[in-house]
């Protein structure tokens, strides 16, 4: 029998002036969330059932950027995305565009077990759902009042600027010259072009090995606010912001473009196929040397029951369990 | 240093037997492209540029399953996707569900060099596409007669047919393919480029390996690679990110047991891989330039040929 863990997330990316009670908020709904997970693996549920019931939650509680809650489009509109991947047989569904599915991480699964394909988009996706006979709600079921609030902000701050943090010539860090370029919000951290204290952290995400020693990853988001309409990020991206194999399984969040670029979720994986490293030491090296200039962070848990998670900026919403009792919620270093 | 280019027009079971008037037209593509390409090359086009103008050709070319020629989805409409990337910055671009731009793998360059994103996607896309006035036709435009009796036989085997491999009884012509391209120009750079109409009889809103960075499309500074075939054992697989990942994070080949066949593992893709693969790996310091062309293609049991070009 190996042993089962969990690890969860809710955005990497948290302004560092998040009020208290926010914080206190964050920690209660994945305390909650997590035990959902714990529960469901002590009654001996298989990983992929877990990681696509804890993402539910995610989803449905309006706090985090997934689901209800989602960030906004320019338009003012939810285009949700989710995958999930299974790593037995590294199966996997993914779905982008999502805009009346009220749990796309469920989509995503329906992608995968009934679907000729592993990833659907926009109005497919949408028929497919409708065909599939999933719960559907209006769109405006997702947009709550702060995130019209913080759209404002956003388009205030012109964001969404020209990828300033792509190197033009030689391989300089840009991330200092971002942090420091010209910014007047909060404390001069900038992800995604957004100041931090506007910008949403990205994304939920779950990762879990069960007693069985099976392996899952599902990630489900609303994206990136004030994003074009028809953008896609990392998280619906198998091997960007979802993986999972014999070896592991990973969640990504923040900067999407960045984690695409390093195939972040999957390099975890390789880096421990190829070279033989452990869990822990494989995201170390994925955080410090994979991620170019992007702010990012990951959640992961190996076959052999270890978890383990990293980011390079101010903090993520995270939590996790294994299964000899040991448990925990954080947010910042 | 020297340049080198190679392209491919898809994989799958292609029998040998393809009648000369199939195939020739197909070959004579292909040589027009490495030509197109190596004059390029010569003339100190960078690979980003030289991948984008071969990829161009090769979807205007009808023969191929991109741009023009794109196969149809289970609606009869085109959703042609493409993706691009740069190895030295690791810049990159994607775009899917395009009804109307004649130059997929164009667009995702413009998303990549003019957007704050890398993958946009359908309506959005759209959008972007005339805001930046790229050339767009009417839907029709793109779909062909061959395509249709494509979709029609698909359709009455019931079934979502490979692009490329499945045999359909009457018709060889089902054999056409994505299309990719990946180079190294002589200053070192390398990119990869990677255009697609997708499966025959696909649901519509369906994406697959092309346009997903890791998966069918992928450069860093070691090598490019444009992969084809089942784009959701592609997907699952990351096979154009593992290429990549092998000669990163493994010790060099020769020392590591089996590190070509866990490459080619990665391509099998589990019992249904009907896939290839193409790389540009770069070698410094010697001074011949050449070029070859592989039709990477796998046959049965046999192992894939060709697939590098170093």
């Amino acid at each position: 029998m190996a042993r089962w863990a969990i690890a969860i997330h809710g955005g990497a990316g948290v302004d560092p002036n998040l009020p208290e009670h926010r914080q206190e908020e964050a920690k209660r709904v994945l305390a909650r969330c997590l035990q959902v997970g714990v529960d469901a693996l002590r009654s001996g549920a298989a990983a992929l059932d877990v990681v696509e019931a804890v993402v539910r939650e995610l989803e449905s509680d309006p706090f985090f950027n997934s689901g209800r809650g989602s960030a906004l489009t320019r338009l003012g509109t939810v285009e949700m995305e989710a995958s999930i991947m299974d790593g037995r047989g590294r199966r996997c569904g993914a779905v982008s565009g999502v805009s009346t599915v009220k749990n796309p991480v469920s989509l995503a699964r329906l992608v995968m077990d009934k679907s000729p394909h592993s990833y659907l988009a926009f109005d497919g996706a949408e028929q497919f759902a409708r065909d599939q006979g999933l719960e559907v709600v209006d769109n405006s079921y997702f947009i709550t009042e702060d995130n019209v609030g913080m759209l404002k902000l956003a388009k205030e701050a012109n964001s969404i600027l020209f990828d300033y943090r792509i190197p033009l010539s030689g391989s300089e860090t840009c991330g200092a010259q971002a942090v420091s370029s010209d910014n007047s919000h909060g404390n001069g951290m900038v992800m995604n072009g957004l100041p931090i204290s506007i910008y949403a952290p990205e994304t939920v995400g779950c990762a879990v090995v069960d007693s069985s020693g099976h392996t899952a990853a599902a990630t489900s988001t609303g994206g990136l606010m004030n994003k074009m309409t028809g953008r896609i990020g990392d998280s619906p991206l198998i091997g960007s912001g979802t993986y999972a194999c014999g070896a592991c399984a990973v969640s990504c969040t923040g900067e999407g473009e960045a984690i695409i670029r390093s195939t972040l979720a999957r390099d975890v994986a390789a880096v421990m196929e190829y070279r033989g490293a452990g869990l822990q030491e494989a995201v170390d090296y994925c955080v410090k040397e994979r991620l170019d200039e992007g702010f990012a962070g990951l959640i992961a848990v190996s076959s052999t029951g270890e978890v383990a998670y990293g980011f390079n900026c101010t903090g993520m919403f995270r939590g996790c369990a294994t299964e000899d009792g040991f448990m925990e919620v954080g947010i910042w270093e | 240093m020297g340049w080198a280019v190679a392209l491919h027009g898809g994989a799958g079971d292609i029998p040998r037997s393809l009648p000369p008037d199939r195939r020739e037209p197909r070959l004579a593509t292909l040589r027009r492209c490495l030509d197109l390409a190596t004059a390029a090359l010569r003339s100190g086009r960078a690979a980003l540029d030289v991948v984008e103008l071969v990829v161009r050709e090769l979807e205007n070319c009808p023969h191929y399953n991109a741009g023009v020629g794109s196969v149809l989805t289970a609606d009869g409409t085109v959703e042609m996707e493409a993706a691009v990337m740069d190895g030295n910055t690791l810049r990159c671009g994607a775009v899917s569900g395009l009804s109307t731009v004649v130059n997929a793998v164009s667009l995702a360059r413009l998303v990549m060099e003019k957007t704050p994103h890398i993958y946009l996607a359908f309506d959005g896309a759209e959008a972007f596409a005339r805001e930046q006035g790229v050339e767009t036709k009417d839907p029709s435009h793109f779909i062909t007669e061959a395509n249709k009796e494509r979709l029609r036989q698909a359709k009455e085997a019931n079934r979502v047919q490979v692009d490329y491999t499945q045999p359909i009884p009457k018709d060889d012509n089902s054999r056409v393919g994505t299309v990719g391209c990946v180079a190294i120009d002589s200053a070192g750079n390398l990119a990869t480029a990677t255009s697609t109409g997708g499966l025959v009889n696909k649901m519509a809103g369906r994406i697959g390996d092309t346009p997903v960075i890791g998966a069918g499309t992928y450069a860093n500074a070691l090598c490019a690679v444009s992969a084809t075939g089942v784009g959701e054992a592609i997907i699952r697989h990351t096979v154009a990110r593992d290429v990549a990942a092998l000669l990163e994070h493994a010790p060099p080949a020769g020392t590591l047991p089996g590190g070509r066949r866990r490459a080619r593992r990665g391509r099998r893709a589990a019992g249904q891989g009907r896939a290839g693969g193409r790389v540009g790996r770069r070698r410094g310091g010697h001074g011949v330039q050449h070029h070859r062309h592989v039709q990477g293609v796998r046959h049965g049991g046999r192992p894939p040929r060709g697939g590098h070009l170093a």
